[in-house]
């Protein structure tokens, strides 16, 4: 599958019509589809041993101050 | 004399108290400098003139001064976050008819009750969403240093208001640095607080997990007072007895005596750095450590992906929030934050999972580092502004962003002007609730960086010849 068309395809999977134009636009070299696949390499180049997934941070005011 | 919006805020509260200013000139000095350069500027989306004049003036009726930390000073609100009586149109085509809200955001009841004046509602990118503050629904808001110029985002107008002195202190709020961005543009002083430490109810998210809210003034004793407002009595005195544990042997000479400032190399380096960015980075380390701080060099493992990571999980965010709107009326949106949330349905599940791990490793590491030393400098951003048009880079945000997912307090202060005379910045980071000692290596880097303290330029060559005709 082309990338124009891999776009097009996901953004309406997703309930988004994604028009031509601009899926071309976000498949372009510099353009959206490639800065999340930098993003993406960045992410899994990274050494996540023994961390969890944690979203909301943990800081609490009194067990600081205690 | 003086003419009022020049004072700093601190100085305002200080004559208010003695009686020998009152709210109304305050109000009415402030009130004209808007008239004269919010048509330019474009800093604000709207105000209530008669409402600002009407609360300053029963203000003035009152035997004694106005009651609470910052009686009678008028503040601006970024129009992200609820005023009573007033739309939040989250510079958003689709809230511009919202109805009014039917209460204040928690932070600006606050506010209120601390005798703020709420002077009004500033532009901010669209739905804080980006960091040119080029608002395609509301105008495009221009920095007072030059107008040709962006001042930065989310939090534009905030940054642009208050360094034209249309108020002396603005709410911003910051997710990937939409406080700090703004303030370093802009020539203020931008506070982001420790995550969670300041409530976010009543303010229209962009990443649940990395959003906060903070002060933006025209000077770091100026952001004290606004802080402290901001904080509930227990809360001050909780943060205001870690600061104490501190043993620090400070003398005249030696203000940061005692005290360890880290510099860790990032992702974005020197090389990314315009030349006085950097120049004035470096400059501030010479300084602290003629202060009597010791600088060492600190490394925090993985660093290098945190501002992919926080990206990562505000794109992820966003879209979220956004996505039934983004399906149903795409065209509503400006054409960057479109982008922006289509990019977010690209970020997969097993993308926001990697980027929460990395965000779990680096506070920890964070933490560790913060064992070591009691502070961290960096710049706020690698550039200063750049002109209308020309868009803003994501490694803009490389020295904010990482800081959004630690959650950790950090301050931006002016540090220098460009050979085109444009603000650079730099940023101090410092452990969670460390608020107060942030603020004190803040104020004395701030005045032996001897940042101008006069009016940019663009809006003192426009005030004074109003003046003059």
């Amino acid at each position: 599958m082309e990338k124009t068309e891999f776009i097009i395809t996901l953004g309406d999977q997703q309930g988004l019509k994604i028009p031509k134009e601009r899926a071309d636009k976000m498949a372009e070299k510099g353009g959206v589809l490639e800065m999340v696949r930098v993003i993406r390499t960045i992410l899994f180049q990274s050494d996540v041993t023994g961390s969890r997934p944690h979203d909301d941070l943990p800081f609490d005011l009194k067990e600081v101050a205690s | 004399m003086t003419e009022p919006r020049d004072l700093h805020l601190t100085e305002m509260c200080e004559l208010i108290k003695k009686g020998e200013l009152k709210p109304v000139e305050i109000v009415e000095s402030c009130l004209k400098t808007f008239d004269l350069l919010n048509d330019h500027l474009k800093a604000f989306i709207s105000i209530d003139k008669d409402r600002i004049l009407a609360q300053a003036r029963s203000m003035n009726s009152t035997v004694s001064a106005p009651e609470g930390l910052l009686g009678g000073i008028p503040i601006a609100v970024k129009d992200l976050i609820d005023v009573a009586g007033a739309v939040t149109t989250q510079g958003s085509s689709f809230f511009r008819k919202a109805p009014p809200a039917d209460r204040d955001a928690p932070i600006v009841d606050r506010l209120k009750k601390s005798g703020v004046i709420i002077f009004g509602k500033t532009n901010l990118h669209e739905f804080a969403w980006g960091g040119t503050s080029s608002n395609p629904h509301f105008g495009i808001c221009r920095n007072p240093w030059n107008p040709d110029y962006i001042p930065g985002g989310s939090s534009g107008g905030s940054g642009a208001a208050v360094a034209a002195r249309m108020v002396p202190g603005a709410l911003g709020t910051d997710t990937l640095g939409s406080i700090r961005l703004p303030s370093a543009l802009c020539g203020i002083v931008g506070l982001k607080p420790t995550y969670g430490l300041l409530p976010t109810e009543g303010i229209f998210p962009l990443g649940y997990t990395l959003d906060h809210v903070g002060p933006m003034t025209r000077s770091v004793g100026d952001a004290k007072l606004f802080f402290k407002a901001m904080l509930r009595p227990l809360e001050q005195q909780k943060l205001e007895s870690i600061k104490r544990k501190k043993n620090l042997v400070p003398s005249a000479s030696k203000r940061l005596r005692g005290l360890k400032i880290a510099r860790v190399p990032v992702v974005v380096q020197e090389i990314f750095c315009h030349k006085t960015t950097w120049q004035q980075y470096l400059k501030s380390f010479a300084l602290a450590e003629e202060e009597g701080a010791v600088v060492v060099e600190e490394k925090i493992p993985g660093f290098e992906a945190a501002l992919s990571a926080a990206f990562t999980m505000t794109l992820g965010q966003a879209s979220e929030i956004h996505h039934e709107r983004l399906a149903e009326n795409p065209d509503g949106f400006g054409e960057d934050v479109r982008t922006f949330l289509e990019q977010g349905h690209l970020i997969s599940a097993v993308d926001y999972i990697r980027a929460q791990r990395i965000r779990s490793k680096l506070v920890e590491e964070a933490g560790k580092l913060f064992e070591r030393v009691d502070a961290w400098i960096l710049p706020t951003t690698p550039n200063p502004a750049t002109r209308i048009g020309e868009g803003t880079d994501p490694w803009n945000a490389g020295f904010t962003g990482p800081i959004n997912l630690l959650g950790f307090p950090a301050i931006a202060i002016p540090s220098g002007l460009t050979e085109d005379n444009l603000p650079v910045s730099v940023q101090i980071v410092a452990a969670p609730h460390q608020e107060f000692l942030l603020l004190n290596i803040a104020e004395i880097l701030e005045e032996r960086l001897g940042f101008p303290k006069d009016l940019p330029d663009w809006a003192k060559i426009k005030l004074e010849t109003a003046l003059q005709s």
